[in-house]
C-alpha cells in the first residue's frame, strides 16, 4: 500500500509570538520550528498501520514551505516514513486553497491508497487543506478522526463529533484528516531512526502559490493575563485563604 | 442575501445556530435579508424556534438517503441552493458538520472559506474576518476575497435572542430536487457513544488539571482524591498524556480540548500557552507549582507557590 501523509512546518507555539512590525505576520527571528503536532500523528498512525500490515508499505510525508520545512520532513523520517517531497516555495502569504491546489496536483499522479493530514495546523487552523486536497483528487475524505482501520481496498474509521461518534466505511483510495493524541501518540525517533535519514530522498519541487483567497490584514495579541494574586507561601494559610475566597466566591458548592 | 446554515442536535435547533441567524440580522455592515436553510431530520419545535427569529425564508430539505449525516449529499444540497440564491455571505455554526462542511461546498463552487470566525464586517469594501489563531493567542483581521465567501462561526456576545410577536407568516419551504448517486456513497454506518473516563471534561463545572510537576503515575492518585472532593473532572497536559498519567481524551489545551468550567485548579502546570489555549475561558483559575517563575503565575486568579504533595492533601483536607 502506498501512504502519503501530509505535514506542515509551522512556529512552535510553546513560544512567545511577537508581531512583526507591519503586524502581518509573527517575528520569526530566533523562534523555534516544529512540526504541526497534530501532523506528528497522522504520522504515527501511519507508521502504526506499516508496521501492523508486516512492513511492507511505502509512507512518502510531503511539506509545502521554504527550504527550512525540510527539517520536517526528516523529523517524520526519522520517526519512520520512508521518503519526503518538499514542495518549495518563498512566496508568503499561502492559504489553504493554494496550498491544496498545489499540493493536489503533485499528489494526483502518484496513485496514493491512503492520505492522510493532520485535522487543523496549530498556526491558522483553517481545518480546510485535507478536504479541499480529496475534492480536486476526487477521492472520498472523512474529516475529523480518531480511528482508523484498513482491510483490503477499504477502510473503517471513528469520526469525531459533539453528539458522539460517526462511523464510516471507505473504499480505498481515500483521504482522512485526523486527530490528535486520542488517534495515535507519536514516538520519539530512535537514534537508530535519525541516522537512517540521512539515506532517505527528499525531493524538492518548485511550486507557485497562485491567488489566495483568503489573506490576513492584521494581527492582534490576546493577552491571557490575569491577577495572579500569590495566596502566600505558608502552606496552612495559603491554602485557608484559597479556600476561604472560592466558597465566598460560591465555587465550592455542588461537592 | 445572507444564507445561514440551521444545525439540529437531538431534534432540536443548535443554540449557535439561533445565534448566528441574530448575528447575521444585526450586522452594521450588511442590510441584507437573511434566510435559512435545514437539512436532515426537521427539528421538534421547529415552527415556534424558527418563526420567532427575523429570517426571511427558511427552507428545507430532506431525502431518506442521507440517513445521520452524508457529507457529500449535504454539500451537494447547499452548493445547488447557493447556485440558486447567490448570498453574499454563507454563515455555518463551527461544529465538527459546520467546519467538515463548508470546505467540501467551498471547494465544489470555487470559493473562498473561513473557519472558527467570531466576527465578519465590511472595511474599504472589503469582507473581513476575525479569527482567533496560534491556538487563541492571536487575532487575525484576514480578507476573504469571494462572492459567496463561507464562514463557520462562533460569534462572541450574541444572544440566541426571541423575536416574540413576529407576526411573521413565514413558511418552511421545502425544497424538492434529485442529487446524483454517487453523493450518497459517504454516509454515517453507525453511530457510537464517546467513552469518557469520569465526568465529561467539555462540560464539567470544575475541573483539575495535572502536569509535569505530579512527577509520575503514582503522583496522580492525590489530584485525584482532589477531584473527587471536588466533585470536579480531571484533565492535563499535554506532558501528562506523553508520560501515559493521563488519557489522551482528558488533554486540556490546543491539541486537546477547551474547557470552560467554572474553577480549574492547575497543579504542577508550568502554563505554557499551549495548555493555557484550552483553559483560558475557565471563570477562576488556580495555580499550584513549586516554581515561583513559571507563566502559570500571571496567567491564573490565585497561586500558591509550593510543594504539591504537601498543598494538595492541605486543601482536601480543609474541604472535609
Amino acid at each position: 500500500m502506498k501512504i502519503a501523509v501530509c505535514i506542515k512546518w509551522i512556529p512552535d507555539t510553546a513560544e512567545k509570538l511577537e508581531l512583526r512590525e507591519d503586524k502581518k505576520w509573527i517575528a520569526t527571528e530566533g523562534i523555534d520550528f516544529t512540526m504541526n503536532r497534530i501532523d506528528q500523528c497522522a504520522v504515527e498512525k501511519a507508521i502504526r498501520i506499516k508496521e501492523e500490515r508486516g512492513n511492507e508499505d511505502n509512507i512518502v510525508v510531503f511539506s509545502l514551505g521554504p527550504s527550512e520545512a525540510s527539517e520536517g520532513i526528516k523529523m517524520a523520517m526519522a520517526m519512520g516514513a520512508d521518503r519526503g517531497v518538499l514542495l518549495t516555495t518563498d512566496e508568503e502569504g499561502w492559504d489553504t486553497s493554494c496550498t491544496a491546489e498545489a499540493l493536489a496536483s503533485v499528489l494526483e499522479s502518484r496513485d496514493f491508497d491512503l492520505i492522510l493530514f493532520g485535522h487543523e495546523s496549530g498556526d491558522m487552523s483553517n481545518r480546510q487543506t485535507g478536504l479541499r486536497v480529496a475534492h480536486r483528487l476526487n477521492l472520498p475524505c472523512i474529516s475529523g478522526i480518531r480511528d482508523l482501520e484498513i482491510f483490503e481496498g477499504s477502510a473503517a474509521c471513528k469520526r469525531e463529533t459533539e453528539a458522539g461518534l460517526e462511523i464510516y466505511e471507505v473504499k480505498l483510495p481515500a483521504v482522512f484528516t485526523t486527530l490528535g493524541a486520542v488517534l495515535a501518540t507519536p514516538r520519539y525517533p530512535s537514534i537508530r531512526g535519525i541516522m537512517k535519514v540521512k539515506k532517505k530522498i527528499i525531493e524538492e519541487i518548485k511550486v507557485n502559490k497562485g491567488t489566495p483567497h483568503l489573506e490576513i490584514v492584521e494581527l492582534e495579541k490576546i493577552s491571557n493575563e490575569r491577577k495572579g494574586e500569590i495566596l502566600g507561601d505558608e502552606k496552612k494559610s495559603a491554602v485557608s485563604n484559597l479556600i476561604k475566597k472560592l466558597a465566598k466566591e460560591g465555587l465550592l458548592k455542588g461537592q | 442575501m445572507i444564507l445561514v446554515l440551521v444545525e439540529t442536535r437531538e431534534s432540536e435547533i443548535l443554540d449557535l445556530s439561533l445565534k448566528i441567524i441574530n448575528y447575521a440580522n444585526h450586522l452594521p455592515d450588511f442590510s441584507d435579508k437573511v434566510s435559512g436553510l435545514m437539512i436532515g431530520e426537521k427539528p421538534i419545535s421547529i415552527e415556534s424556534k424558527i418563526k420567532n427569529t427575523k429570517l426571511d425564508k427558511i427552507f428545507h430539505f430532506q431525502e431518506e438517503k442521507l440517513g445521520h449525516y452524508a457529507p457529500d449529499a449535504y454539500a451537494a444540497v447547499i452548493s445547488k441552493v447557493v447556485n440558486d440564491l447567490s448570498p453574499q455571505l454563507v454563515l455555518a455554526p463551527a461544529t465538527a458538520q459546520g467546519n467538515d462542511l463548508l470546505p467540501r461546498v467551498a471547494s465544489k463552487l470555487g470559493v473562498g472559506m473561513a473557519s472558527e470566525c467570531l466576527a465578519v464586517k465590511k472595511r474599504e469594501n472589503k469582507l473581513i474576518v476575525t479569527k482567533p489563531i496560534f491556538g487563541g493567542s492571536l487575532l487575525a483581521d484576514m480578507e476573504l476575497r469571494t462572492t459567496p465567501a463561507l464562514l463557520t462561526m462562533k460569534p462572541l456576545e450574541m444572544d440566541s435572542e426571541n423575536f416574540e410577536n413576529q407576526n411573521n407568516k413565514m413558511e418552511i419551504k421545502e425544497l424538492n430536487f434529485s442529487l446524483p448517486a454517487d453523493v450518497f456513497q459517504l454516509k454515517v454506518g453507525d453511530l457510537e457513544e464517546p467513552v469518557e473516563e469520569g465526568i465529561s471534561l467539555s462540560k464539567a463545572r470544575k475541573v483539575v488539571g495535572v502536569g509535569r510537576g505530579i512527577k509520575s503515575k503514582e503522583g496522580l492518585e492525590i489530584h485525584q482524591k482532589l477531584a473527587a472532593s471536588l466533585g470536579a473532572a480531571m484533565g492535563g497536559t499535554r506532558v501528562a498524556v506523553d508520560n501515559g498519567w493521563i488519557p489522551p481524551d482528558n488533554q486540556i489545551g490546543q491539541t486537546g480540548k477547551n474547557i470552560n468550567p467554572d474553577l480549574y485548579i492547575a497543579c504542577g502546570i508550568s502554563g505554557a500557552t499551549q495548555h493555557i489555549v484550552g483553559c483560558q475561558e475557565a471563570g477562576t483559575i488556580i495555580a499550584i507549582n513549586n516554581d515561583p517563575h513559571a507563566p502559570i503565575f500571571s496567567r491564573c486568579d490565585y497561586g500558591i507557590v509550593g510543594d504539591l504533595f504537601e498543598i494538595v492533601p492541605e486543601i482536601i483536607e480543609k474541604l472535609k
